[in-house]
């Protein structure tokens, strides 16, 4: 990165207050995050987009049916024993916190498993937990083509010596998308509840 | 008479004594043994699943590294050692042969880190349960161990 590019990403992260911006930024590497027109606190960031896949209840889906949401995205699988539990929990905690406005907040867990995570297998999975959330399966393809635009990535990893056959190695990100489907904010796996909350409240805030 | 109380108490004191060497065998191991449990706890499976994770700390108090190389419990068909490792933002899920317990240190099993994960769940202990554990170690001991069942964290039930 050049030092006239360090210089804009560092004054584009200092004037977010949020500690998690600097690691959003820092991951983007020498992507710089677009000026955004609405005058809103947060950047458009790259990735992201419309797609098609099928819900939980085995119907298509559309993210495009959720605009004037806050849209919260992520993928996992359902076999998952940690990292997917830990989000969905935590989630759990963001809805309670943010109380009425959670109305304006959906959440997408898209399977990166799609031989185990069938619709029905998704729904029992979420019926487990106090989140309102969309899971979302399909042909592999389909579900490639989703992860490729989001720039995340996972891999299945052969375990035969362990009864799980296989494991799923994914990125655990979390996107959060403005109500017009822009991309605003990137979440670590270890973003506070506090941290997701106070984030979603400004993109709430900006639109 | 009084030399038939005093071998009373005697008898009495000797059967006492023998009856707590009998009884505390846990605890005469607990003493002697260099790696010491604590804090086991099991998150409580979801109705749909036939898999869950158990953690715990585990100190080994001796100047020797060992291992933990097996885990078995009555609840679960299979039980294994697990680590979950970020690398970057990747979430990577791996069965492990064995867990390293430095001399001297603490290790913590705990979600996010080492695990031991259960599959094939035979029984669904709800919150509050106690399941038996008990890991081997390198040198051929077992450690008995007692771990508690907690819920998720916003789980629906």
């Amino acid at each position: 990165m050049s030092r006239g590019l360090s210089r804009r990403a560092l004054l584009a992260c200092a004037g977010l207050s949020f500690t998690w911006a600097a690691t959003a930024c820092g991951e983007r590497g020498g992507a710089m995050p677009v000026e955004d027109t609405s005058g809103a606190a947060l950047p458009v960031l790259e990735g992201g987009g419309d797609f098609t896949l099928t819900d939980h209840d085995g119907q298509p889906f559309a993210l495009s049916s959720l605009r004037g949401n806050v849209v919260l995205v992520f993928f996992g699988y359902t076999f998952c024993p940690d990292a997917c539990p830990t989000t969905l929990s935590k989630l759990s905690s963001v809805a309670r916190r943010l109380g009425d406005e959670a109305s304006r907040v959906k959440t997408l867990y898209i399977s990166v498993d799609p031989g185990r995570d069938t619709p029905a297998v998704i729904k029992a999975d979420l019926a487990n937990f106090r989140l309102d959330a969309i899971g979302l399966t399909g042909a592999k393809a389909d579900i490639d083509k989703v992860v490729t635009q989001y720039g995340a990535a996972y891999e299945i990893v052969p375990t035969p010596e362990s009864a799980a056959a296989y494991t799923v190695s994914h990125t655990t990100t979390l996107y959060a998308l403005d109500p017009k489907g822009q991309m605003r904010l990137k979440f670590r796996y270890e973003a506070t509840v506090d941290e997701i909350v106070a984030g979603i409240r400004t993109i709430l805030a900006a639109s | 008479m009084t030399f038939a109380i005093r071998s009373t108490r005697a008898f009495i004191a000797v059967v006492t004594l023998v009856g707590l060497f009998t009884l505390c065998p846990h605890a005469a191991v607990a003493q002697t043994t260099a790696v010491v449990a604590h804090d086991a706890w099991m998150r409580e499976p979801m109705p749909n699943r036939g898999e869950t994770a158990i953690f715990v700390v585990l100190e080994n108090t001796s100047a020797e590294a060992r291992s933990v190389v097996g885990v078995s419990t009555t609840v679960a068909e299979k039980s294994e050692l697990h680590n979950m490792v970020m690398d970057g933002s990747m979430m990577k899920m791996t069965p492990v042969k064995a867990i390293e317990l430095k001399a001297g240190s603490k290790t913590e099993l705990r979600p996010g880190s080492y695990h031991i994960m259960l599959f094939g769940l035979k029984e669904r202990p709800a919150a509050g349960a106690s399941v038996p554990v008990t890991l081997t170690l390198d040198n051929g001991q077992s450690i008995a161990l007692t771990a508690v069942v907690r819920k998720v964290e916003g789980m629906r039930r």
